[in-house]
C-alpha cells in the first residue's frame, strides 16, 4: 500500500488489473469448455515421460500423461474459488474487527489491537502449515485456514479508516439523533469505509492466492487428483530436468493472477485516493 | 520377508532442512547416506522393514549370516551340528566377539535375544519364526524357560525343535535372532531401540531424530580388517529428488535414481561404472483390508485386480521391474508360482463390481508412504479406478507410523506396500503374509481362509522337499484366487555410488551393507 501512483496511472493500473483479473476469471469459469481434455486422466501415451509443447497437447502433458493445459484451467477454477471463498473470509473478519475496534475505542480497541498483534506476529505461512495440518485436508480447510490467518492487514486499515470515519459530522448527528452504537456502525460508517474495503479486498487476494499455492506447494492443499497450481509445480520438481514446462506454465499463471489482483488494489488505491483529494 | 516401500523413487514433499549440524557432520572416510524417513527403529526385536534391518545388520550379530551371494555362513557361530533327525541344532560360539560395552558375547545372549522376541510383552512381529522351538509355545514373559534352548557353557548354545524345519538356519539369520545383552534392555527398557547396544561392526554414535544417524566403526568387531570405514553417516528428510542433487554435487555416497533421471543415468557412458543394479526377491502390490467393508467381498477384490494397469505402473518408475502375477516373485530358486495373474480388464472389473453390488462403485483410502514415488503411483491407481467408478482418496503419511496404521485391525481398508524376501524360500511370503496367525503383524490384509491355513500348517510339517513346495504352490494359487492384494510388480532395485565408493554392492537377501566398503581419497 505504500506506491503511490501517479494520478493518471492508476486508472491504467486498474483497467489493467482488471482485465487480468477478468481474464483469469473467464478461464475458470469456462475451462469445462475451454479444457481441451480431462485434466484427471491419462490422455496421452507419455507415462513417466512428459510431451513437450506442441502437437497434440499445446502445453505438453505430465508424467501421467495428463494435459498440462486442461489442468491449469481446471487448477484456476480451484485458485478462484479458494481466492474468492477465503477473502471473503479475510475481508469479513478483518472488518468486523476493524470496524468494531474503531468505533468503540477504549478497552475493546485494546483487547482486539493486541489479539491481532498476537496472530500477527505468527509468520502467516508456517501458522497456516500448522492449521492445515490439524484439519482433513480439502477446499473447506484452506477456505478457513487462509482465512484465520491473513485478516489482521484488513482489520487494521479498517480501523485506522474508522478512527477518522466516526469523528465525521453526518456520524456526530446521527449520534445525537439517537442512533444506536450497531446501527452507526452498519449503516454510517461501514458504507463510507466500503472503498477502503474494497482496495483492500482486491490486494489480499492476491496473497490469498499465492498462500493457497504455497499450501498446494506443500502438500496441504486440495487432494490429488484435484489439480492445483502450487501442487502442479511441487509435483514437476522431479522432471524440471527433463520437462521445465511443468514447472513453469503453473507457475506463470500463479505470477499472472498475483499481478493481476495487485495491480487492481494499487489502481483502486490511486483512484481512491486521487478522489478523496478532489472531494 | 520385511516391508518395503512400494515405489523405487522415493521423494517428498517437503525439502529437507539442512541444518548446521549437518555442516559439521563427519565428511572424510564416512559413507554418506540420505533418505526421507527417519529409522523406524534400532531394536532387533521390533523393526520389520528395510529401513531398519539395513542398520540394524550394522550393530547386531547373529550366529548365522549370508554372505555377498546370499550362501549362509557362520557369523557369531564357528561351526554347528545338526543331529540325525534334523531336530537338535548346537552351536559353537566364536570366543573373541565382545559387545560394544566391552563384555564377551555368551550363548546367553543368544537365547535371551531370541526369548526376547517370543515374549508377548515384546510385540515382537518374529515371534511366530521361533514358535518351532521345543517350549516356545508356553513362552507368557521375558522369564519363561524356553527348553528347547539350552546353553551348555559359555560359548555353546543347543535349539531343540518340536518338527523338523528346513528353515531353521535361516531364521537364525534374521536379526530378530541377534546376540543382546539382557544388562543393557535392563538398563534402557523400551529405550533399548535409541541405545542399541550389540557386537556388530558399527556403534550407534548419534541419532538426531528427524536429522540423521551417525555409526562408527566398532574397531573390536571379531571379524579383521572390517568395517573399513570410520563409520556412517545417514541424513533423514532428504528425498529422492534432493538426494540426487547432493548426489550430484559429491554430498552424498549412494543414492536412489529419480524417475526423471533414470533413462538419462542409464545412456551417458560415465554412470555406468558407478551404478548397481540387483534384483531381489520382493513383490509391490496394494494391500486390501478382507475385514473392512467392501473388500470383504472376494469379487471386489478381484475386481480391483482386473482394473488396475500395472504395465502403466511400471512405464512409472522406468520400467524397472517386471508385472507381478502372485503373491511370490519369478526368481524364487525351485519354484514355480502355479498362478497367471489378472489381466488389466476394466469391463470384467466392472461387471465383478455390479455383481458384487456396487454398480456405481464405491469410495475408499488408499494409504501410502508420503514420498513422490508412491503417490505417483496412487494418482495412477486412482485413475485406473475411477474408470471403474471406484473413489480413491489418498492418504499419504511417514513410513513408521504407516507401518503402525496398516499393522492395526480395522484403520486401513486400502494401502500400497511391499515384501522383499528375509530368505529364499516361499514360505516367507505366502506364511508370513497369508496365514491367519500373522495377522497383527505381516498379514497386514486380515486374510483369513482356513483352508490356506491348513496347506501352510502342511508345508511347515512337510519332511519332503517336492511335497512342500506342491503344498506352497497349492496355498499360493488358493489365495491369489481370493486377492487379497492387488498384484503390482516385482521391482528391480538400483543405486548410484559416488566414484570414490569401493566395495559396495547391493545384498540379493537384505539391504545394502557397507562391511566391506572403503572410500578413495579424493
Amino acid at each position: 500500500m505504500t506506491p503511490r501512483p501517479g494520478q493518471g496511472r492508476g486508472r491504467h493500473l486498474t483497467w489493467v488489473g482488471a482485465a487480468m483479473v477478468g481474464l483469469f476469471g473467464l478461464a475458470a469459469l469456462s475451462a469445462p469448455w475451454l479444457a481441451p481434455y480431462d485434466p484427471l486422466r491419462a490422455v496421452a501415451e507419455s507415462i513417466g515421460e512428459p510431451l513437450p509443447p506442441g502437437g497434440g497437447f499445446l502445453l505438453g502433458t505430465d508424467e501421467l500423461g495428463r494435459d498440462v493445459l486442461s489442468r491449469l484451467l481446471y487448477g484456476a477454477r480451484i485458485s478462484l474459488l479458494v481466492a474468492l471463498a477465503a477473502t471473503t473470509i479475510t475481508v469479513s473478519i478483518g472488518v468486523a474487527v476493524g470496524v468494531v475496534a474503531g468505533y468503540l475505542g477504549g478497552w475493546v480497541d485494546t483487547l482486539l489491537m493486541r489479539a491481532t498483534d498476537v496472530v500477527l506476529s505468527f509468520p502467516a505461512l508456517l501458522l497456516a502449515i500448522a492449521l492445515a495440518a490439524l484439519f482433513e485436508p480439502g477446499l473447506m480447510t484452506i477456505f478457513v485456514v487462509i482465512g484465520l490467518v491473513s485478516w489482521t492487514g484488513v482489520a487494521r486499515t479498517v480501523r485506522g479508516e474508522v478512527l477518522g470515519l466516526r469523528e465525521r459530522d453526518y456520524v456526530l448527528a446521527a449520534r445525537s439523533l439517537g442512533a444506536t452504537p450497531g446501527r452507526l456502525m452498519i449503516s454510517h460508517v461501514l458504507p463510507n469505509a466500503l472503498p477502503t474495503i474494497l482496495v483492500m479486498g482486491a490486494l489480499s487476494t492476491s496473497n490469498t492466492v499465492l498462500l493457497d499455492a504455497g499450501l498446494s506447494y506443500l502438500g496441504l492443499g486440495v487432494p490429488v487428483p484435484t489439480p492445483s497450481w502450487g501442487r502442479m509445480i511441487s509435483d514437476s520438481q522431479t522432471y524440471y530436468r527433463i520437462a521445465p514446462w511443468l514447472m513453469v506454465f503453473p507457475g506463470v499463471t500463479i505470477v499472472f493472477a498475483v499481478t493481476g489482483f495487485n495491480l487492481l488494489g494499487y489502481g483502486l488505491l490511486a483512484w481512491r485516493e486521487r478522489g478523496a483529494r478532489h472531494a | 520377508m520385511r516391508a518395503c516401500g512400494a515405489a523405487i523413487g522415493l521423494m517428498l514433499v517437503l525439502a529437507a532442512c539442512p541444518s548446521a549440524d549437518e555442516g559439521r557432520a563427519p565428511a572424510g572416510d564416512y559413507l554418506r547416506l540420505a533418505d526421507q524417513d527417519d529409522v523406524p527403529t534400532l531394536d532387533p526385536a521390533r523393526g520389520y522393514d528395510t529401513a531398519s534391518w539395513e542398520f540394524e545388520d550394522m550393530l547386531f550379530s547373529t550366529l548365522v549370516d549370508y554372505d555377498e551371494a546370499g550362501q549362509l555362513i557362520a557369523e557369531l557361530a564357528t561351526e554347528w551340528e545338526v543331529s540325525a533327525d534334523q531336530r537338535t541344532y548346537t552351536f559353537h560360539l566364536r570366543a573373541d566377539a565382545r559387545f560394544t560395552n566391552g563384555r564377551p558375547v555368551e550363548a546367553a545372549d543368544i537365547r535371551f535375544g531370541i526369548v526376547r522376541v517370543l515374549d508377548p510383552a515384546t510385540r515382537s512381529p518374529g515371534a511366530e519364526f521361533f514358535r518351532g522351538i521345543a517350549g516356545a509355545d508356553g513362552c507368557q514373559s521375558s522369564a519363561c524357560a524356553v527348553s528347547g534352548i539350552e546353553v551348555l557353557d559359555a560359548h555353546t548354545v543347543r535349539f531343540r525343535l518340536r518338527e523338523i524345519d528346513p528353515l531353521f538356519l535361516h531364521k537364525l539369520a534374521m536379526p530378530f535372532a541377534a546376540a543382546v545383552p539382557p544388562e543393557e534392555v535392563a538398563r534402557w527398557g523400551e529405550d533399548f531401540a535409541r541405545h542399541p547396544v550389540g557386537s556388530g561392526p558399527f556403534i550407534l554414535k548419534e541419532w538426531a531424530a528427524g536429522r540423521h544417524l551417525i555409526f562408527v566403526r566398532n574397531s573390536n568387531y571379531f571379524v579383521a580388517g572390517v568395517p573399513r570405514l570410520a563409520g556412517v553417516l545417514r541424513l533423514v528428510a532428504v528425498n529422492d529428488d534432493l538426494a540426487w542433487l547432493k548426489y550430484e554435487s559429491g554430498e552424498l555416497d549412494v543414492s536412489n535414481i529419480p524417475p526423471a533421471e533414470f533413462p538419462r543415468v542409464r545412456r551417458e557412458e560415465r554412470y555406468q561404472p558407478l551404478l548397481r543394479r540387483i534384483t531381489t526377491m520382493r513383490t509391490s502390490y496394494l494391500g486390501m483390508n478382507c475385514e473392512m467393508a467392501p473388500f470383504s467381498d472376494v469379487r471386489v477384490r478381484r475386481a480391483m485386480n482386473f482394473a488396475v494397469n500395472k504395465e502403466k505402473l511400471l512405464r512409472l518408475i522406468n520400467n524397472r521391474g517386471v508385472v507381478a502375477k502372485a503373491f511370490v516373485p519369478p526368481n524364487m530358486p525351485d519354484y514355480y508360482s502355479p498362478v497367471s495373474g489378472y489381466a488389466f480388464d476394466p469391463d470384467r472389473a466392472r461387471r465383478l463390481l455390479a455383481d458384487a453390488g456396487y454398480p456405481s462403485g464405491f469410495s475408499t483410502t488408499l494409504w501410502v508412504r508420503s514420498d513422490e514415488g508412491a503417490l505417483r503411483l496412487a494418482q495412477s491407481v486412482q485413475q485406473d479406478l475411477a474408470d471403474v467408478g471406484v473413489r480413491i482418496r489418498i492418504k499419504a503419511i511417514a513410513w513408521g507410523p504407516f507401518l503402525e496404521a496398516v499393522r492395526t485391525a480395522d484403520l486401513v481398508p486400502f494401502f500400497s506396500l511391499g515384501w522383499e524376501a528375509d530368505f529364499p524360500d516361499p514360505s516367507n511370503f505366502l506364511e508370513v503374509l497369508l496365514h491367519s496367525k500373522h495377522i497383527g503383524t505381516n498379514n497386514n490384509t486380515n486374510y483369513r481362509n482356513p483352508e490356506v491355513d491348513r496347506l501352510l500348517d502342511a508345508a511347515g510339517r512337510a519332511g519332503d522337499a517336492t511335497a512342500r513346495i506342491q503344498l506352497l504352490e497349492e496355498a499360493e494359487a488358493r489365495a491369489a484366487a481370493d486377492a487379497p492384494w492387488v498384484f503390482l510388480y516385482h521391482p528391480v532395485t538400483y543405486r548410484i555410488v559416488h566414484s570414490r565408493v569401493r566395495d559396495f554392492e547391493l545384498h540379493p537377501l537384505r539391504p545394502p551393507r557397507y562391511n566391506r566398503t572403503w572410500l578413495t581419497p579424493q
